[in-house]
């Protein structure tokens, strides 16, 4: 009797430690930590909405396929800082662990999220960045910019029009349609498209000059090579910044009157997808298809549909769901980095003593497609477009 | 013991089938243990395969993009440009990529991917290539530009021109890198590493689950374990229960048959003895002599108090008693060791003498017996004697048919005793 009262003890003791296993199975072997991640967007404005759709479909995805919880939220009106802070506040409350915002100005949201850096929530800036210079109160605590690098979107689109501008002549110019002239993303499209056209001509046009034939035989005497070149240096080949009311109908106005009235105009490069949308309806309305290079920035339906009649010659396709699941993989990897520090301090002290800072690039580029009729169909632009269409397609449902 | 025996066979029974089940459920537990080792064990080899094969493309990515680093420094930062550099780097590249290519494949061939980590990585092999591709237009617009410089036939005055071209590409060349190149490899890297994490993540829980899934399981078989160790106990319980009273019974059954031996040997006592004296009866002399008839001689006696009637008459049938019993007790007090004595009627005595006893000796101890027997005894406080009558028989083998026919001959000369007064010993003569 005492054997079987001795095997009846074991084994319950045997099964309350089984069931305990069990049970704390299922706390011990948690899967990854979900951080939580607010994303702020920029506008639900029609004209730009996709773009924000994609960043949010982008940080969605990246949140179900790393564990984290996300929660994508945009302010009501994008010119208003203060809808901006509120959201600011709303993530406090909500104690996320870091916040991915776009912000709608470059140096009047730094208060705010100084104070919520304070606090502990680790800021990332998407899209747009803020200003990071202490002295002109910047904000140093931003973690990292994820988003278009908007100066290569003027660049890449800059050295395709130069090529295009070069093959017209010395007087041929480009005109640039820009969506805001307040916003950072689009003054440093404007900056890069510019910059890089006025190189990229005055390098080509210096050179022809002096390969030309007159240069090499002698018959044009090198002081006036000298004056000429440096006539080509002190041009600016961007005849006029032209800024729209931010709509399509205003870049279309604007389009035709620059088409009717310069005619050395060959170029137009658009910032944004409302005016790319603008500019391509008056090429077409003008009838200058093939005389005029439209050049855009994003794409759409409508955008693709002007790219395969001719109407547009190019558009710089940016990537708004990389730019979305970046921002919240790099929170993730930022965030984890943390954690991984603070548990083990001692192998993570730098060679000069300090602690070593969460490793992730302080700039990320999510890059720019130039896309144009005939590379529509390679599988990097279509991987961009189809998420765009997904998105669509979930709208109209 | 047929029932106790019943018993041990049904707890019998239920141990076997205990110990079947026991098997059973161990066997069981083998066969899941080792599932989910086994399991688990792929899930991790298959990851650590995708993780290996994934990591390598990803190094040879970071390779070939510290390649392009170099010929973008050489296009663009050299007066004048190293055209073997580039050439050599332009080939490490395309190795590079063969080798990205050889493990992203491996990768897509493995089977059982995480969908999710798949998807991603499908996005990654997507940039992969788009910077393959880019790399491979400006890697182009650079060997075409280099072509004229390269070859042997071309003029002075083309290789200057070749030269000034060449010159102007070299500034583009770290914003084409920068704009153009660096973004799509970034996109193409850390989605190769976001398809890790994610794959490993789902490894993880995968393991996890299993081995989350075993412990329950265990935990219920355990369960079930405890369950039939409860059974087990309580049938022992039951079988220990049954197995005391079947000892309880036994031992009532043996007491009662005791008793029953007893009871019986009483009555087998009552049988052939006189209640009264405790002396052999008529029904035991007929039993111990019947069968010495035949072929023993014996001296038998047959004593008969004389007017016994009178005693009864007078005093009571308890004072005969009494009397009868006085005389009895001291009859066997003094001849017991001698004779076999027998009580055979109320107030007649029978002695059956021992063989050694000789007939002289057994004729003195007559005498003794009716010396003893008519004696004086102390009644209830009253003292009473009566004198005896014998008679003696020396039996020879033969004599009798029965014991009946012995005791008839000895009563006949008893009667001729009390016939002559009484206080005689008459001796039955043999024929």
């Amino acid at each position: 009797m005492m054997r079987t009262g001795k095997r009846l003890r074991l084994a319950a003791c045997l099964a309350a430690c089984m069931l305990s296993a069990a049970s704390l199975s299922g706390c011990g072997k948690e899967e990854k930590k979900r951080y939580k991640i607010m994303v702020i967007g920029q506008s639900k404005e029609p004209q730009v909405a996709d773009y924000w759709k994609n960043v949010e479909k982008g940080a969605k995805d990246a949140a179900d396929e790393l564990g984290y919880e996300v929660t994508y939220l945009s302010p009501q009106d994008i010119t208003k800082v203060s809808d901006q802070e509120g959201l600011i506040d709303k993530a406090k409350q909500e104690g996320v662990d870091a916040i991915c915002i776009a912000p709608n100005n470059p140096t009047k949201l730094n208060a705010k999220l100084k104070a919520a850096s304070r606090s502990g929530i680790q800021i990332f800036t998407i899209d747009s960045d803020v200003t990071l210079d202490e002295k002109s109160d910047g904000f140093t605590e931003r973690r990292s910019y994820i988003g278009t690098n908007n100066e290569a979107v003027g660049g890449i689109a800059a050295r395709q029009a130069a090529a295009i501008l070069a093959k017209q002549g010395e007087t041929a110019r480009a005109v640039i349609i820009c969506h805001s002239s307040t916003q950072n993303s689009a003054t440093q499209r404007v900056n890069g498209f510019q910059d890089i056209l006025n190189t990229q001509i005055r390098s080509q046009l210096s050179i022809a000059v002096q390969n030309s034939e007159g240069v090499l035989n002698g018959t044009i005497p090198p002081e006036t090579v000298e004056t000429k070149i440096n006539s080509i240096k002190g041009t600016n080949y961007v005849s006029e910044i032209i800024y729209t009311d931010g709509t399509a109908k205003s870049a279309r106005e604007i389009a035709l009157k620059v088409m009717n009235e310069k005619p050395e105009v060959k170029v137009i490069f658009a910032t944004d997808e409302a005016a790319t949308e603008g500019v391509c309806m008056a090429v077409e309305e003008a009838g200058k298809k093939g005389s005029i290079s439209a050049i855009g920035v994003h794409c759409n339906d409508k955008i693709k549909k002007y790219l395969e009649k001719g109407v547009l010659t190019a558009t710089m396709m940016l990537n708004p769901y990389n730019v979305g699941y970046f921002a919240v993989f790099y929170a993730g990897s930022y965030l984890a980095d943390m954690e991984t520090i603070r548990d083990n301090k001692k192998d993570n002290i730098m060679e000069d003593g300090s602690v070593r800072e969460p490793s992730i690039p302080k700039t990320v580029d999510t890059g720019a497609l130039y896309v144009t009729s005939e590379n529509l169909k390679d599988e990097a632009v279509q991987l961009v477009l189809n998420q765009i269409a997904d998105q669509q397609d979930k709208d109209k449902e | 013991m047929a029932k106790k025996e019943k018993k041990s066979g049904y707890s019998g029974r239920a141990f076997v089938i205990a110990a079947v089940a026991l098997a059973v459920i161990s066997i069981l537990n083998m066969i899941m243990v080792y599932g989910t080792y086994r399991g688990t064990s792929e899930t991790y080899t298959r990851t650590s395969q995708e993780i290996n094969y994934i990591n390598k493309a990803n190094e040879e990515l970071m390779a070939a993009n510290e390649a392009v680093l170099r010929v973008v420094g050489d296009v663009g930062a050299k007066n004048e440009t190293d055209l073997d550099a580039i050439l050599a780097n332009i080939q490490e590249i395309h190795m590079r990529f063969q080798s990205i290519d050889y493990n992203l494949n491996q990768y897509e061939k493995l089977e059982n991917h995480d969908e999710k980590a798949f998807r991603r990585f499908q996005q990654a092999r997507i940039y992969v290539n788009a910077y393959h591709n880019k790399m491979y237009d400006y890697q182009g617009m650079l060997q075409g530009k280099m072509a004229p410089l390269i070859s042997g036939d071309t003029s002075d005055e083309k290789k200057a021109e070749a030269l000034k071209d060449l010159a102007v590409f070299k500034q583009s060349i770290p914003f084409i890198y920068e704009q153009e190149i660096e973004p799509l490899q970034t996109a193409a890297s850390q989605m190769m590493n976001a398809s890790v994490s994610i794959g490993s993540a789902a490894a993880n829980k995968r393991s996890a689950m299993t081995i989350r899934t075993l412990y329950l399981v265990l935990a219920v078989m355990f369960l079930i374990l405890l369950a039939g160790e409860i059974t087990l106990f309580l049938i022992a319980r039951y079988t220990r229960r049954a197995n005391e009273e079947i000892d309880r019974k036994t031992a009532q059954f043996a007491e009662a048959s005791s008793k029953l031996m007893r009871s019986r040997e009483k009555m087998e006592n009552i049988a052939v003895m006189n209640i009264l004296t405790g002396m052999k009866n008529r029904y035991a002399l007929d039993q111990d002599l019947a069968d010495r008839l035949a072929d023993e001689q014996f001296n038998i006696a047959v004593f008969d108090m004389d007017n016994f009637r009178s005693i009864n008459d007078m005093y009571g049938y308890e004072f005969g008693d009494e009397y009868l019993a006085q005389v009895a007790e001291r009859l066997r007090n003094e001849f017991g060791q001698h004779a076999e004595l027998y009580n055979i009627t109320g107030n007649e005595f029978c002695a059956v003498f021992n063989r050694e006893v000789s007939d002289s000796q057994a004729l003195h101890y007559v005498e003794g017996i009716v010396a003893c027997m008519a004696s004086p005894y102390t009644v209830f406080n009253l003292t009473v004697q009566l004198t005896v009558s014998a008679s003696t028989y020396h039996y020879v083998a033969g004599d009798c048919l029965n014991v009946n026919s012995l005791l008839v001959k000895m009563d006949n000369a008893l009667r001729n005793a009390k016939r002559q007064g009484g206080a005689q010993i008459h001796q039955v003569m043999n024929i």
